[in-house]
């Protein structure tokens, strides 16, 4: 069955001293065998971490390209972080300094099939076929603490394989937005951007859900906050 | 639904305090209850007058003396927190209150994950009179209260410096007092200290104010 897919994406820098980038990264890849959408955060406290969260959004895209969904995911955690370190090695011997955050949606157009990634605390949920699931971030203790690649503790993604039948729609957002929402709204909130957005002249869709949470979530914390949301639109 | 602020959480995000005090008997010399109780109630009154969109200071207040230690106001927002009066009375049971201090912060329906890292101030001018090593050394190196900034002022010649030097998260965060003025001097560090971090970019950096003048405190 065909199918097509809405998606909007926005991200705004937190209130940080001048010279300090947005370090969060959203890469969205798509052609006619995969859909990928990759967000990364890199932690405010390693100097090169939005480089760090560009090479995971890009390694991402790169093994999954080369994964076989007959395949143990292991296999998959273990290309993407083996990728993310070489290229990072190539760059410094301080992969500390390179240090982020990696969530991430891949949707098998032929084989419907999805795969969920994720490694330390950006927000993931979908709703397949309706039914909806809040994937918890990898536990934390407290604010803007969490697991990411170049921790040097070998950290792993979490990943999950999902199949679908004739719709999906998912969220991936970073803490700076994650931790503010009501866990049990999450699903509303789904509700809410597709009623919202598929009414929206598309390209002005971006630049409204940006006007969104420059309204409402940024004076809630200083970190940088990213949003990708997708759907399935009827055909 | 008409706007994404219907799907946020309205409250800003805690930022813990929690202070451990000392009650014994010989917080009773040289005026030293007095001057706690007045810079607990400065220090409440000071930082009440604080506000964040960002961060919001919930306090708890535990004490140690008698024969047992106590929480005498549970965690809850500043706003909401009136002022302790303490007498000095008994022994200094400080394992007991490592003990709680640590059920709270590993407690995350009271300090959610959402929270910013709690800061813990602990004052006394004694050397424990209980089993102290094994509950100080889980709250320090264990689990999640590991994590939290540890602050100290040790009052006089008998406080247990050496104990106190391995509590604190860094040696500059040892406070060292002769008298019961430099009681209230230390709460005024703890205010700025935590309006420091309430106001900074990076609140759960912790950093280091001066401590405040002599002259500068009102009397």
């Amino acid at each position: 069955m065909e199918f097509k897919t809405t998606v909007i994406q926005a991200s705004i820098q937190g209130d940080k001293e001048e010279g300090i980038p947005n370090q969060d990264y959203i890469e969205i890849f798509e052609n006619d065998e995969c859909l990928i959408a990759a967000v990364s955060d890199g932690l405010g406290s390693s100097k090169n971490s939005l480089e760090g969260a560009i090479i995971a959004c890009k390694s991402v895209i790169d093994e999954i390209q080369k994964i076989k969904l007959s395949s143990d995911l292991f296999i998959l955690d273990k290309g993407i972080k083996e990728k993310w370190a070489k290229e990072v090695e190539s760059k410094s011997n301080i992969t500390s300094d390179f240090r982020t955050t990696n969530s991430f949606i891949v949707v098998f157009k032929r084989d419907k099939k999805i795969i969920v990634g994720q490694l330390g605390d950006v927000l993931v949920s979908l709703r397949i076929d309706g039914l909806f699931r809040y994937v918890e971030s990898t536990s934390k203790d407290f604010s803007n603490e969490t697991e990411c690649l170049g921790s040097n503790r070998d950290e792993k993604f979490k990943l999950t394989l999902f199949e679908f039948g004739h719709s999906f729609d998912f969220l991936i957002a970073t803490d700076g937005i994650g931790d503010e929402l009501l866990t049990e709204k999450i699903e509303a909130l789904h509700d809410y951007f597709k009623n919202k957005f598929q009414n929206i002249e598309a390209s002005k869709r971006n630049d409204a859900l940006k006007k969104d949470i420059e309204e409402f979530v940024n004076e809630k914390n200083n970190d940088d906050k990213s949003l990708v949301f997708i759907w399935t639109n009827k055909i | 639904m008409d706007s994404l602020n219907d799907f946020l959480i309205q409250k800003p995000r805690p930022l813990p305090v929690i202070i451990a005090v000392d009650r014994s008997g010989s917080m009773g010399t040289n005026g030293k209850i007095d001057a706690l109780n007045i810079a607990l109630k400065d220090f409440i009154n000071s930082i009440k007058d604080e506000d964040s969109n960002k961060a919001e200071i919930h306090i708890a207040l535990f004490s140690f003396g008698g024969e047992s230690a106590t929480c005498d106001i549970p965690l809850a927002p500043i706003s909401q927190i009136n002022t302790q009066t303490y007498q000095a009375q008994g022994r200094t049971p400080m394992g007991g209150v490592f003990n709680l201090l640590k059920g709270l912060i590993e407690d995350k329906s009271q300090i959610p994950s959402r929270s910013y890292k709690p800061t813990i101030v602990l004052l006394t001018d004694g050397i424990p009179t209980d089993d102290f090593l094994s509950p100080m050394n889980e709250l320090i190196n264990d689990g999640r209260s590991s994590k939290a900034f540890r602050i100290a002022m040790a009052i006089g010649d008998d406080a247990d410096k050496n104990m106190l030097l391995k509590f604190v998260s860094s040696p500059e965060y040892l406070v060292l007092g002769d008298s019961a003025r430099d009681i209230r001097k230390f709460f005024r560090f703890v205010t700025m200290s935590v309006t420091q971090r309430m106001k900074s970019q990076t609140p759960d950096i912790q950093q280091i104010p001066q401590m405040p003048d002599d002259d500068t405190l009102d009397f």
